[in-house]
């Protein structure tokens, strides 16, 4: 069998015209191998792969495989070059069989009107043995579990005999055990000769199942090592790059402690107790599922609450709710800002005082006046661009919007600011203003927790870690102490597969 | 950075648009008929438009907040068997008519508060879909106006009280004042309060409402007891216009309301709309039901002009917000 190649040559890709996903990215795969790809939120990882897969259209740049450019601009025209992808969400239809959902919408057919099942049925048997997976093709998807599904899912891939398979993320939903699997599949596929891309955020598996890593940082390409030369360490570094501490501010925290959480427990975290001093940033850390999204939530009132105290400045909170909340004085930004944070079809002064709507009414009636300073201030001080504050809120970029997230908020003149992820999908210059944001309310006495998955990030803007894992706090740590390493070691030191979601 | 100039106007192109239509509605008819531009008759088509506009500007709210209320017809039947049966019952009972009619008018405004409230409860509590938990109510409130009548109207209304519906004051139709009133009062409630800023947050993104402090129950809660209570005002009025309580009153009349909201440009996906836009939506309907009787159209083709309006206001509704992006 000759070897081929995937060429990816001096790809951009710049979405909303500011922020740049890759930048002038080259690197290239060859077949028989398997390739890891790898690298932070925000690295392109993810644009990569959806650039090689069809979803998007790169700026410049071309893909080669055979030495031939290939052109597609959806999923379909990838998949006739030859190139398969395996997303994380399961496309499967529960309610047909194993053998149909393979060849779904391409049938064997007997006639016009009859379908050769007898047919569907050896070609699926071929295509799961070539995983080395017994599955009976007649089993019904929805009486499979998640790692059988997401090998039904390669098979159908693999029916297309793809010369490229992606893998994006497959093992991010499932057991240890349904991993050995699956990698136990993408060895077996390895042999037939096809090139096969694995994305991945858990480092550990890379030992496992690449042969070669490739990673990125902040859009650009760094580099692809054997995985035979390897150390963990070494592809952290790659990672993350020299860290540039960015100039933190001298913290400003009072002694009085503003806010206080004892043994709270609900359906997704369990035993988490902390004080927060006024002034004081005190940041989570923890892989996606770790909870720390919903301590906040448990904080703010919105999941239900199984038994726990919130005090807020002495006043124990009995019944969390977010309009109780507000009223004590704290503020939340979600992490999702179109689903749960903004009102799009809305103005971005309607935006801007969505919480503080009966601050800036007098009886029953908005002041406008005040509606306007309020307005202003918020544009003024957290720098939106904006021409007409009566503009609609889809109008603005990513940024943009991020801030006026937080300026609702801040128009509420919080004490304690629950923050989400306050720097996803945005620029770097935004993220650096939101951080000073951050860091000026702390000098006025504004607490803050901020949840983010990227670890720069929580050791450059807090005061204070909470690292949190399977619902729980795990360790707490002065983010002076603390670096990026350091992190990552604590969460490789018991767990095998589980790692912070870097 | 220059000092932004602050517009909080919301400028609307299709607003201006609907108007241009109506407009231009207008003139065709006045050119078509010399019985359509005068006095009378610009105010029978007030009064017309005044049962179905009352309950228009609480399905106004209800469909900015992204629910649909499919029980404001029955309501109407309902409250007015109600009012005619109390008053029946009470005077029966030796209570002095004026008295009677009175006391009935309040309690079937408050019964039907607590039933709008009820169907937000059933909604907000149990996450049922308003168009199911109204559909319900729609075929319940039908069936007790039913009940409750025996199928027959109901008389005995004192003689003044048909002035409510049908009387005038001055050349204004009594009716159009309570319209009138209703509508200033909406308008305001909508534009310039914090409560009518929360329908509009509710109705774009519940999540986000929610997560900033907005008591979504409560909102949902009072939109849907007022909109039954507006239905019940106008069923009250339309009792006393025929003179009895008349369970099949208000037959339908959902959907001319649901229209009217509609051609006034909000969008059931919820967020937009306004009072404006509805009046326009009920005055257009209003029109155009007139004429088309003036001119001798025969109702079957009423419908299919009906019909085809709501498409075409659709259409733009799309195509301009569209291009609005």
């Amino acid at each position: 069998m000759s070897k081929y190649q995937l060429k990816v040559k001096d790809i951009t890709k710049v979405f909303d015209k500011t922020v740049v996903a890759l930048d002038n990215v080259t690197c290239s795969f060859e077949s028989g191998s398997v390739h890891a790809i790898i690298g932070k939120n925000g690295s392109g990882k993810s644009t990569l792969i959806k650039i090689i897969a069809g979803v998007h259209d790169a700026d410049e740049g071309e893909i080669c495989l055979y030495d031939k450019k290939i052109e597609h601009n959806s999923p379909i025209h990838a998949l006739k070059n030859g190139i398969a992808t395996v997303y994380q969400e399961l496309s499967l239809v529960g309610d047909l069989k194993v053998g149909e959902n393979i060849f779904l919408g391409r049938l064997p057919m007997k006639s016009k009107v009859r379908i050769n099942w007898a047919k569907m049925e050896k070609d699926s048997r071929e295509v799961l043995a070539k995983l080395g997976v017994d599955l009976d093709p007649n089993m019904y998807v929805k009486k499979l579990s998640v790692g059988q599904q997401q090998l039904v899912e390669i098979a159908k891939a693999m029916s297309f005999d793809p010369k490229v398979l992606i893998l994006d993320e497959p093992t991010s939903a499932l057991s240890n055990n349904e991993c050995e699997h699956l990698f136990e599949a993408v060895r077996n596929l390895k042999k037939h000769g096809i090139i096969i891309l694995f994305i991945t955020h858990r480092l550990q598996e890379l030992f496992k199942i690449a042969d070669s890593v490739t990673v990125l940082r902040d859009g650009k390409y760094i580099g692809t090592e054997s995985m035979s030369d390897m150390r963990p360490e070494d592809i952290v570094n790659m990672m993350f790059g020299d860290i540039e501490k960015s100039e933190k501010p001298p913290s400003s925290i009072q002694d009085d402690i503003v806010l206080q959480v004892k043994n709270l427990k609900t359906d997704k975290i369990d035993n988490v107790s902390f004080e927060l001093k006024k002034g004081e940033i005190l940041g989570i850390a923890g892989m996606m599922g770790s909870g720390r999204t919903e301590v906040l939530r448990a904080i703010f009132g919105l999941d239900k609450l199984d038994s726990g105290e919130i005090i807020v400045r002495d006043k124990v909170v009995k019944s969390p709710s977010p309009e109780i909340m507000k009223k004590l004085g704290l503020g939340f930004t979600s992490e999702n800002r179109k689903e749960e944070a903004l009102c799009l079809n809305l103005s971005i002064a309607d935006n801007l005082c969505l919480a503080s709507i009966y601050d800036i009414s007098s009886g029953a009636r908005i002041d406008r006046k005040k509606e306007k300073n309020y307005v202003e201030r918020q544009i003024d001080a957290l720098s939106i661009k904006v021409n007409d504050p009566g503009a609609r809120t889809d109008s603005m970029s990513g940024g943009n919007q991020q801030k006026i997230v937080v300026g609702n908020w801040l128009n509420t003149s919080p004490q304690i600011l629950l923050m989400d992820e306050p720097s996803r999908g945005i620029d770097v210059n935004a993220k650096q203003q939101i951080f000073n944001i951050i860091w000026e309310a702390a000098k006025n006495g504004v607490s803050t927790i901020m949840v983010s998955s990227e670890l720069e990030e929580v050791l450059g803007v807090c005061d204070r870690v909470l690292v949190m894992r399977q619902g729980e706090i795990h360790a707490e740590m002065q983010a002076c102490e603390l670096s990026v390493e350091s992190i990552y070691a604590q969460c490789m030191k018991e767990d095998e597969v589980k790692c912070l979601n870097i | 950075m220059p000092k932004h100039i602050m517009k909080l106007k919301r400028f609307n192109i299709r607003d201006w648009v609907l108007e241009l239509v109506l407009v231009a509605l207008i003139i065709a008819f006045s050119l078509a008929t010399p019985r359509f531009f005068t006095g009378s008759n610009l105010l029978n088509i007030l009064r017309n438009i005044s049962f179905k506009g009352i309950i228009a500007l609480g399905m106004t709210m209800v469909i900015i907040s992204g629910e649909i209320d499919l029980s404001v017809g029955s309501m109407v039947g309902f409250a007015g068997v109600l009012t005619a049966f109390l008053t029946q019952t009470l005077s029966g009972i030796g209570l002095n008519l004026t008295v009677a009619v009175c006391i009935a008018m309040v309690v079937t405004l408050i019964v039907a508060f607590f039933i709008g409230r009820f169907i937000a409860f059933l909604i907000t509590r149990f996450s049922i879909p308003s168009f199911i938990a109204t559909l319900a109510f729609y075929l319940v409130l039908k069936g007790a106006a039913l009940v409750i009548s025996n199928g027959y109207p109901i008389l005995g209304y004192p003689k003044w009280f048909s002035q409510l519906g049908a009387g005038y004051f001055g050349p204004i139709p009594i009716t159009a004042i309570f319209f009138i009133v209703a509508l200033i009062i909406m308008w305001y409630v909508m534009k310039a309060t914090p409560f009518g800023r929360s329908i509009y947050a509710v109705g774009s993104n519940v999540e986000a409402a929610r997560l900033s402090g907005i008591n979504v129950k409560k909102v949902k809660g009072i939109i849907f007891s007022l909109t039954s209570t507006f239905a019940a005002v106008a069923g009250i009025l339309i009792s006393s216009q025929i003179n009895s309580g008349a369970p099949l009153t208000g037959g339908g009349w959902e959907f001319d309301v649901i229209s009217a909201v509609i051609i006034g440009g909000a969008s059931l996906a919820g967020g937009s709309g306004t009072i404006k836009g509805t009046l326009i939506g009920a005055i257009f309907l209003g029109i155009l039901l007139n004429g088309m009787t003036l001119l001798n159209v025969s109702d079957y083709w009423k419908f299919i002009v009906r019909g085809g309006l709501i498409l075409i206001a659709v259409l733009m509704n799309t195509l301009i917000s569209r291009s609005n992006k």
